[in-house]
C-alpha cells in the first residue's frame, strides 16, 4: 500500500495511505494526472487542523462502498460515528463542510450539511438567528409580507 | 459565519430539510435566506396539516385550513413565487373545480400533480390541466369521478401539454374509450390503470370501452412501465397477442411490466409469445394467473436475461421445483420473488435450527393454512417470498430436476437462513 504526502495551507505535513486519501476526488484526480510522485501534494484551501480532522473520516470511512446514487447518499441517516466526529464547534464544523467542498468527498460535505440542517430542524426564525448570531435584516413590512405569503408552511 | 458559506452548500443545507415547516423559519431568518430558502419551500408545497394523524374531525379541520390558506396565498403571491411550484399533491381536502382552476392557471410550471381523494373534479378544471400547465411531466389521478371524456381529449390539443411521461388512473370512473388516443402527442413512458369494478357497475358500456382502451395500448411505443389491474383475461388475451405479432416488440423499452388481477385463464403460448418478444424486461409482476412452470423454465430463465424482480403471487399452478429450476437456469441479475398464495413450501429438517424470520416473511394466509395442514407434515412451511440470500442459497442447492418433491423447497445446508 502506497502512501501519499499532503501539505496543509500552514506548510504541515501529512503522511497518508493512498486508498484513504483518495476519498477525496480531487486528490484522486491529481494522483491520475500526475502519477507516481514523491513531492507532496499542496492543499492551500485547507488548514493542517481542519485536514486532520477531514484525513480521519477519510480514515474512518476508507473501505466504505462509493454510493453514485444521489438521492440514497442524501436521505441516508448520519451513524452513530459521523454524529460524535461533528460534535465540533461552529467555526470547526464549517471549516469542515468548505474543505469537504474543496476536496471534493461529497459522503462528508452531505454528513456536514446534515448536520447543520439537524441544528435547524424543528427551530422558529428566531432561535435559529441566535444559533448561527445572524442578524435579522427584514424591515417589519417585509417581514409580515412573506409571512403572509407563506401563510400554508406556517406550523398552527 | 454560515452565510459565508458558498451558496451551492447553503441549498445542499436547505435540500436536507425535509419539512416545509423548518425551510419556512428559515425564509424567515434575514433577506439572505429568504432568497435562497424560499423557492425551494415552494418547489413542492405540503398541503396536508401537519397536525393531522389521519382520520378525525380535527385532522379534516386542519387540513381544510391549510387547503384554503394555501389556495389564498396562490392567488396573492406574486407571479413569480407561484412559478416555483413544481410538484403539487392535493392532500386530503376534497378541492372543488374552482378552486383547482383558480390554483392551476397560476401554476404554470407544474411539472407533477397528483389527486388523490375522492374530489368532486369534473372536466371544467381537469380538462384545463393541460392548457394551463403545458409543462406537465407526471400527472396521477386516482378515486375521482371523471363525468366526460374531455379530459384526456384536451391532453391531445395542439397548444396542450406536450411532456407527459408519466400516468396513473387508479380507481377512476366512468373512462372514456378513447384514452389512448389523445395521448399519442405526448412521449408516455409510463401507465398505469387500475380499474375499480365497484365503480364501473354503473357505467353503460363497460366491455367495450375496456377494450377500446386496452387495445390501443400497442400504439404507445414509448411505454417503459405498464400496470394493469382488474381487467378481464379476455382483453389481456387480446392485448398480449397483438402485442407481440408485430414484427418488432409493440414496446421495445418496456422493463417493468404488472398484470395485478387480469390475468385469469390467459394460456401459456400467449404470455410465453408476449415475454419472448419483450426480452429487455427487468420487472414483471404476474399475479393471479394460471400459467404452467413451462413459462417460468422455457420462457423467463430462457429469454429475460435481465430478469431482476418477479411477482407471481397467487399463481397456484406453478410449483416450487418450477421455480427453483427458474433459478437455476435463468438469469443472475434475478434477486427478488414474491411467492404469496402459491402453495410453495420449504422443508423445515431438523438440521434447520436457524430460520430466519426477517427473510422469509411467514404471513400463512387461510387457504394456504388449510392446506399446509392437510397435506402435510409440521415440517413445510409456506414461502410467501424469496430475497436475494435465500435466492442465492438455492442456486448452490442441489439440481432442481433431482428432487422428487414438485412443492417444496430443499436446501441442504444447515445454517441458510431463510
Amino acid at each position: 500500500m502506497s502512501n501519499v504526502r499532503l501539505l496543509s495551507s500552514d506548510n504541515e505535513e501529512f503522511v497518508v495511505q493512498k486508498e484513504v486519501a483518495e476519498r477525496s476526488v480531487l486528490i484522486k484526480n491529481m494522483l491520475e494526472d500526475v502519477g507516481e510522485t514523491d513531492s507532496a501534494i499542496p492543499l492551500p484551501n485547507v488548514t493542517a487542523k481542519v485536514l486532520k480532522k477531514v484525513i480521519e473520516w477519510c480514515d474512518h470511512h476508507s473501505s466504505d462502498p462509493v454510493t453514485t446514487d444521489e438521492t440514497e447518499r442524501r436521505t441516508t441517516d448520519i451513524d452513530e460515528w459521523d454524529q460524535k466526529f461533528m460534535e465540533v464547534d461552529q467555526e470547526t464544523l464549517f471549516d469542515i463542510i468548505l474543505a469537504a467542498n474543496y476536496l471534493d468527498i461529497k459522503p462528508l460535505l452531505d454528513v456536514g450539511c446534515k448536520t447543520v440542517a439537524n441544528m435547524i430542524k424543528g427551530k422558529t426564525a428566531e432561535e435559529i438567528r441566535k444559533i448561527f448570531n445572524i442578524v435579522n435584516d427584514f424591515t417589519p413590512e417585509e417581514e409580515a409580507q412573506i409571512r403572509k405569503e407563506n401563510e400554508w408552511a406556517e406550523d398552527r | 459565519m454560515i452565510h459565508h458559506l458558498p451558496l451551492e452548500i447553503i441549498s445542499n443545507i436547505v435540500e436536507q430539510l425535509d419539512d416545509n415547516k423548518d425551510r419556512y423559519s428559515l425564509a424567515l431568518v434575514n433577506r439572505f435566506f429568504y432568497h435562497e430558502t424560499n423557492p425551494i419551500l415552494w418547489r413542492s408545497p405540503t398541503i396536508t396539516s401537519s397536525s393531522s394523524t389521519g382520520g378525525d374531525d380535527g385532522d379534516e379541520e386542519a387540513n381544510t385550513i391549510t387547503a384554503i390558506r394555501f389556495i389564498v396565498c396562490v392567488m396573492e403571491a406574486r407571479h413569480l413565487v407561484a412559478l416555483q411550484v413544481r410538484k403539487l399533491d392535493l392532500g386530503d381536502y376534497i378541492w372543488s373545480d374552482a378552486e383547482l382552476l383558480l390554483v392551476t392557471r397560476r401554476l404554470s410550471l407544474l411539472e407533477e400533480l397528483n389527486i388523490n381523494n375522492e374530489a368532486c373534479l369534473s372536466n371544467i378544471s381537469l380538462g384545463c390541466l393541460p392548457r394551463h400547465c403545458p409543462n406537465l411531466t407526471s400527472f396521477r389521478l386516482a378515486d375521482c369521478h371523471i363525468d366526460s371524456p374531455a379530459l384526456f381529449q384536451a391532453f391531445g390539443d395542439e397548444d396542450a401539454c406536450r411532456h407527459l411521461q408519466c400516468l396513473d388512473l387508479v380507481n377512476c370512473a366512468p373512462l372514456s374509450p378513447e384514452i389512448v388516443v389523445p395521448l399519442l402527442t405526448c412521449p408516455l413512458k409510463q401507465l398505469s390503470l387500475h380499474l375499480d369494478y365497484a365503480r364501473w357497475t354503473t357505467a353503460t358500456a363497460t366491455s367495450t370501452t375496456i377494450e377500446k382502451i386496452v387495445m390501443d395500448l400497442p400504439r404507445l411505443p414509448h411505454l417503459t412501465h405498464l400496470t394493469l389491474s382488474n381487467i378481464a383475461d379476455r382483453f389481456i388475451q387480446c392485448l398480449l397477442t397483438t402485442a407481440s405479432n408485430t414484427a418488432d416488440a409493440s414496446w421495445p423499452h418496456l422493463v417493468s411490466f404488472r398484470l395485478i388481477r387480469c390475468l385469469g385463464m390467459v394460456e401459456d403460448t400467449t404470455l410465453s409469445g408476449f415475454l419472448q418478444t419483450h426480452r429487455d424486461l427487468q420487472h414483471l409482476t404476474l399475479s393471479g394467473g394460471r400459467f404452467s412452470d413451462v413459462v417460468l423454465v422455457d420462457t423467463m430463465a430462457r429469454d429475460l436475461s435481465c430478469l431482476s424482480t418477479l411477482d407471481v403471487s397467487h399463481t397456484t399452478t406453478i410449483t416450487a421445483k418450477g421455480v427453483h429450476r427458474l433459478i437455476w437456469h435463468g438469469p443472475p441479475t434475478l434477486l427478488w420473488i414474491q411467492l404469496v398464495g402459491c402453495h410453495v413450501y420449504r422443508h423445515q429438517g431438523q438440521e434447520m435450527q436457524h430460520l430466519d424470520g426477517d427473510t422469509v416473511v411467514d404471513v400463512v394466509d387461510p387457504a394456504t393454512a388449510t392446506s399446509t395442514t392437510t397435506r402435510s407434515s409440521k415440517r413445510r412451511s409456506p414461502v410467501d417470498q424469496l430475497d436475494r440470500p435465500a435466492i442465492l442459497a438455492l442456486r448452490q442447492s442441489p439440481n432442481p430436476d433431482d428432487l422428487n418433491d414438485d412443492n417444496a423447497f430443499l436446501v441442504n445446508q444447515p445454517c441458510l437462513q431463510w
